[in-house]
């Protein structure tokens, strides 16, 4: 598949513009507004504080095991989430600029992975507070994050792009995936400890967000991730990569006469 | 706007390996509407379950043939305008020819930087200032990094926005919107230019101005393809033309013969 591959490439190569318009969309979402995206920082601080406080008593568990368990999911998960979400109108509300400009689709979706990635990194500070308050030191596990983002900012491309086209052709799809992705916030070990699964950790291991959260979430606890992870992700990306190849290919010039 | 993608790169060292010219041969261009009832999957799966498969693209689809085979060659100097009513396959021409729709049949070649001016306000965030506009355009058009303040310059010149350019667009009247649009649309270098329909600013004072930078703009452009409804600008600016009538050369020929092909035909 040269011409997709080609595509792909020339999207990544296009750097300045979506990483531009990755930064103008916070920008013009907490325009005018005094602490800008510190909000988000300021939300996940509260929602960590008071479920932990919360939580940790209904599971019986030590706040130092708790709180950092449920920061670090919660940094991962709306990182995904957001992603996820965000692919699906990728193409729709760029439209004006898919009609006018012979770019690369891909950027688009580069586009949103920017602007979810800077949120993570400011909710990055939340992380911090909490790993500094348990005595949470840098380790050589810690060092696994790199990987581990690495391999779920390729997925989130790749599933992005195939999103994009799908939801780009059919107008349902958008709400078909906002619904998944609430329902797997509550199934997912975010809120609650996958060992709280017992023996039926296969709930767990069955999900493939477990996998994407566990790879950020996990070195950043300061273990390394189980290689069962490792394995989901990376055959994750070879399968939505050849996917998302072939729906490109299929369907990729289509999009500006769809959008 | 339009920009040709930055691959492949049609100077070596800077030096033009040979001359602009815009070649289209038989293209043909289809598109399905899915907009007429409803884009959804029920639909979908409705005629799928239904065992609608074989009557689904009759009923559900509605097919636009936009181009029929059509094919012509530009060179350096060649000013090419188009006629034709509403709908007659105008933009959807310049889409092809800017590299943004994929035409099912035949192929376009071209050597030399294309631009496109279809729509003035590509991506105009209006909560944003008119400077990050600038940068916003710049960026998207791929000017180089080291161009970007001449590029600001330029469109702050041509705009004569001063220092209204720092402040959010959605603060400008109309009449300075339009001078940015304008401004920031005709700010391009191209071999090949394209054009929906000529662009002009109706703020009195502006209009001349506009119209002088317009005609620099294409005065610049090696070869030139314009759309257009105005018949006299048509004559005045192009030396060939094309009747487009659904999608199909209608005429072809010098832009006088072809403009009175358009007014013969009812």
């Amino acid at each position: 598949m040269p011409s997709v591959a080609t595509s792909l490439f020339s999207a990544l190569m296009h750097w300045p513009v979506w990483l531009w318009f990755g930064r103008q969309d916070i920008r013009s979402r907490y325009r005018g507004s005094l602490l800008g995206p510190l909000w988000l920082v300021l939300n996940l601080g509260i929602l960590v504080a008071t479920l932990s406080l919360i939580y940790a008593t209904v599971f019986d568990l030590p706040l130092d095991v708790y709180m950092p368990h449920v920061t670090t999911g919660f940094l991962a998960w709306w990182f995904i989430a957001g992603a996820m979400t965000d692919s699906c109108t990728a193409f729709t509300t760029n439209a004006q600029i898919i009609r006018n400009l012979p770019l690369p689709l891909g950027i688009h979706v580069l586009r949103v992975l920017t602007r979810n990635g800077l949120l993570m990194a400011h909710n990055f500070i939340v992380y911090l507070i909490v790993a500094i308050a348990f005595g949470i030191w840098p380790n050589f596990n810690t060092l696994l994050v790199l990987p581990g983002l690495l391999l779920v900012f390729s997925l989130l491309f790749t599933m992005g792009l195939l999103l994009a086209i799908v939801c780009a052709r059919f107008r349902d799809v958008p709400h078909i995936v906002t619904s998944i992705v609430q329902v797997v916030m509550f199934i997912t070990p975010i809120m609650f400890l996958k060992d709280m699964l017992a023996r039926k950790a296969i709930l767990a291991e069955a999900n493939p967000f477990y996998h994407m959260i566990e790879a950020i979430r996990a070195p950043l606890l300061g273990h390394a991730p189980e290689m069962l992870t490792w394995g989901f992700l990376v055959s994750a990306n070879l399968v939505s990569a050849f996917v998302a190849a072939w729906l490109m290919r299929r369907a990729g010039h289509r999009v500006p006469y769809l959008v | 706007m339009a920009h040709a993608p930055r691959w492949p790169s049609r100077s070596l060292f800077g030096v033009r390996m040979s001359r602009t010219h815009l070649t289209v041969e038989a293209v043909s261009l289809a598109f399905r509407v899915y907009g007429v009832g409803g884009q959804s999957l029920k639909k979908e799966l409705i005629s799928f379950g239904t065992g609608g498969r074989l009557g689904r693209d009759a009923g559900n689809h509605f097919v636009v043939q936009a181009i029929s085979s059509l094919s012509f060659d530009l060179h350096e100097g060649d000013r090419l305008g188009i006629v034709g009513a509403n709908g007659s396959g105008k933009s959807t021409l310049l889409r092809i020819l800017a590299g943004i729709y994929r035409p099912q049949q035949g192929h376009v070649s071209a050597k030399g930087r294309i631009s496109a001016i279809i729509d003035p306000s590509v991506a105009l965030d209006p909560y944003a200032t008119g400077y990050e506009n600038i940068r916003s355009r710049a960026i998207l058009l791929g000017v180089a990094r080291h161009n970007h303040e001449a590029f600001a310059e330029k469109v702050a010149a041509i705009s004569e926005l001063g220092d209204y350019l720092a402040m959010p667009v959605h603060t400008y009247s109309s009449g300075m919107l339009m001078r940015l649009n304008f401004a920031l649309s005709i700010s391009i270098e191209p071999d090949i230019l394209l054009l929906d329909e000529w662009l002009s600013v109706t703020d009195q004072s502006f209009s001349a101005r506009a119209e002088a930078h317009m005609s620099a703009l294409v005065d610049k452009s090696r070869i030139l393809v314009l759309a257009s409804h105005n018949l006299d600008l048509l004559e005045r600016v192009c030396n060939r033309g094309l009747y487009l009538d659904g999608g199909q050369a209608r005429f072809m020929g010098s832009m006088a013969d072809t403009l009175a092909a358009y007014k013969a035909c009812p």
